[in-house]
């Protein structure tokens, strides 16, 4: 289990090394209620980070407000090195997609990208390549209204990248894709980075988001719960695993653990022990010192779901990785 | 528009024409012209009559001005109005209902350029559309004119006329067109806006005119939206001179315009 401690440190990245930086950015509506609470937050440049929580932990809140859609109640933030107080300043260089596909129902695919880039003044020869790339099974010639979800969600992403953007932000871009889409999506996504783009996503598909992201951003009623490579929090998270030759055996590997200091427990004729990495050599050595023969020492990783549903139920004690 | 203007204007050639069979038949069998017809108040029923053909006769003359044959057409002007609300109200609420919104802002964050260039547009479109209505209504007026006894050739000077007659509907219709716009905005979305401002216009105005006009002086419900873009667009009317009507309306559109600019640009797009 992940370690409860609220560590100050310094951030991961450096501000200017950052493509998104929020310091302490709240939003409360006009209802009293805190949609953000005080985030702050570096998403580094070239990774993919993915942006966790559960429904109205103010995620999508958090996008608007860096796409100057929402005015933010307090705190700063700063998006490719310009301050969300003047959107037109990095937004050309931000492609997003928010929520549902937002798209003229009575246009065409086609006719939807020309609009779209009509008023961003871009180069309209993209729009064939882009609905290409996209692998758009519909007609692009008939009305978007005609679409599935699917091919919606991905013309929605098309419209994102019109502009080359260097920033992509997305909220549940998965949504409504199936599973050849998804996998799809997640090849794309890796490809992005490894143009060197930045790409800040959301999703409750955690389990495609542990595939894909460097990094995490873990959120829970507006507040930040962890940030950091998703590494970190992965292996924060695990466990040692051993087995004894002899069952008999098992508590004597119980008292080894609790005596180094860690939580230790058998379970289903296993001996958990929540201690870091490292901790393998040395219960090996002490097993051995009891005359205890050990079949079996591994360690076990929690998924993302499962450490995300802890560390929320834990009330968010804030991590840094 | 088109079909609207060409019916009401159709409408008046319709009415001249009975007008005049009606006046003529009265002269054959010795009745005196329709204008002492009018004069004559003998009794309830001679009287409305006379009314009745002092109108008709009055029209008759309107018919023969140079801008007559835009005289159904003028007439128009509040539904012509109400047509704009409910244009710029529907293209200005989609774009909330839809969610496009989001999509247009995050490509031109310049909310006031946008929202500028939308209006624009828009305001373009019923230039359009009043020009297309204009020549409908001289199509028919030239149609119809052979039916009534009605002197046409003043209606070959009448460029400068009819142009101050497309600036006067056109700024009445804009001027509704931002009121629907302001709606739509407030109420992010186009139905509830259409609806509030129709039944504003349609209802809402009558009874406030009657209540305001018996609680203070009758001559303020002249001042009312609905009344006072109605009278621009005829070019002012004997209770309103132009000028004053004119002031009123650049009032009422300087006030939405304000209004939607501020609602644009501090709101929230939560769509």
């Amino acid at each position: 289990m992940p370690t409860a401690t609220a560590a100050k440190h310094e951030p991961a990245n450096p501000p200017n090394l950052s493509a998104i930086s929020l310091r302490g950015l709240t939003k409360v509506w006009s209802d009293g209620r805190r949609a953000v609470d005080e985030l702050s937050v570096e998403v580094p440049r070239g990774k993919v980070v993915g942006f966790i929580g559960p429904n109205g932990s103010g995620k999508t809140t958090t996008f608007r407000m860096l796409l100057g859609l929402v005015h933010p109640t307090s705190g700063t933030a700063e998006v490719l090195g310009e301050s969300i107080s003047r959107p037109r300043a990095y937004l050309p260089r931000v492609g997003s997609v928010v929520e549902t596909p937002a798209l003229y129902p009575n246009l065409t695919g086609t006719q939807n990208l020309k609009v779209l880039c009509r008023l961003g003044g871009w180069n309209q020869s993209r729009i064939r390549e882009l609905i290409d790339a996209a692998e758009i099974d519909a007609d692009t010639t008939t009305k978007v209204g005609t679409y599935s979800l699917g091919n919606r969600q991905r013309l929605a992403i098309a419209a994102a990248l019109l502009a080359d953007p260097e920033l992509l932000l997305l909220d549940e871009p998965g949504n409504g894709l199936d599973p050849i889409g998804t996998r799809d999506l997640r090849r794309f996504l890796r490809n992005l980075a490894a143009e060197g783009k930045t790409v800040f996503l959301s999703s409750h598909q955690l389990g495609e988001l542990e595939q894909v992201c460097d990094a995490v951003v873990m959120i829970q009623r507006g507040r930040l719960l962890f940030e950091g490579p998703l590494e970190a929090l992965l292996e924060s998270g695990s466990r040692l695993v051993a087995v004894a030759e002899r069952s008999d055996d098992h508590d004597a590997v119980v008292r080894i653990g609790l005596e180094a200091g860690h939580r230790a427990v058998e379970h289903s004729g296993r001996v958990w022990i929540d201690a870091p990495p490292g901790f393998e050599a040395e219960l090996n050595r002490r097993c051995m010192e009891a005359d205890v023969t050990l079949v079996e020492l591994v360690r076990h990783r929690k998924d993302l779901e499962s450490l995300f549903v802890e560390i929320a139920d834990n009330h968010g004690k804030v991590q840094r990785g | 528009m088109a079909v609207f203007a060409a019916l009401s204007t159709l409408s008046r050639f319709r009415l001249a024409a009975f007008a005049s069979r009606l006046a003529s038949r009265r002269q054959l069998l010795g009745q005196g012209s329709v204008v002492d017809g009018a004069g004559q108040a003998a009794g309830g029923g001679a009287g409305v009559r006379g009314r009745g053909l002092a109108q008709a006769a009055d029209l008759i003359d309107r018919l023969a001005e140079p801008a007559g044959w835009l005289t159904g057409f003028t007439a128009s002007g509040r539904f012509i109005g109400f047509v704009a609300l409910v244009v710029f109200a529907m293209s200005v609420g989609q774009e909330y209902r839809l969610g496009t919104l989001r999509s247009l802002l995050v490509v031109e964050p310049r909310r006031l350029q946008l929202l500028g260039g939308k209006l624009l547009a828009l305001a373009s479109l019923l230039a359009a559309a009043i020009c297309v209505g204009m020549i409908a209504a001289l199509l028919v007026a030239v149609l119809s004119a052979g039916s009534v006894p009605i002197p046409t050739r003043a209606w070959a000077s009448s460029a400068p006329d009819a142009a101050a007659i497309f600036v006067n509907v056109w700024a009445a219709a804009v001027t509704w067109g931002v009121i629907g716009s302001l709606l739509a905005v407030a109420f992010r979305g186009n139905a509830p806006a259409i609806g509030v401002g129709l039944v504003y216009g349609l209802l809402g105005e009558p009874i406030l005119a009657t209540v305001v006009g018996q609680i203070t002086v009758e001559g303020v419900a002249l001042w009312l939206p609905s009344r006072a873009l109605a009278t621009l667009a005829s070019g002012g009317s004997a209770d309103m001179g132009f000028t004053t009507v004119l002031a009123v309306a650049v009032g009422y559109a300087v006030a939405a315009t304000v209004g939607l600019a501020a609602l644009v640009r501090r709101s929230d797009v939560t769509v």
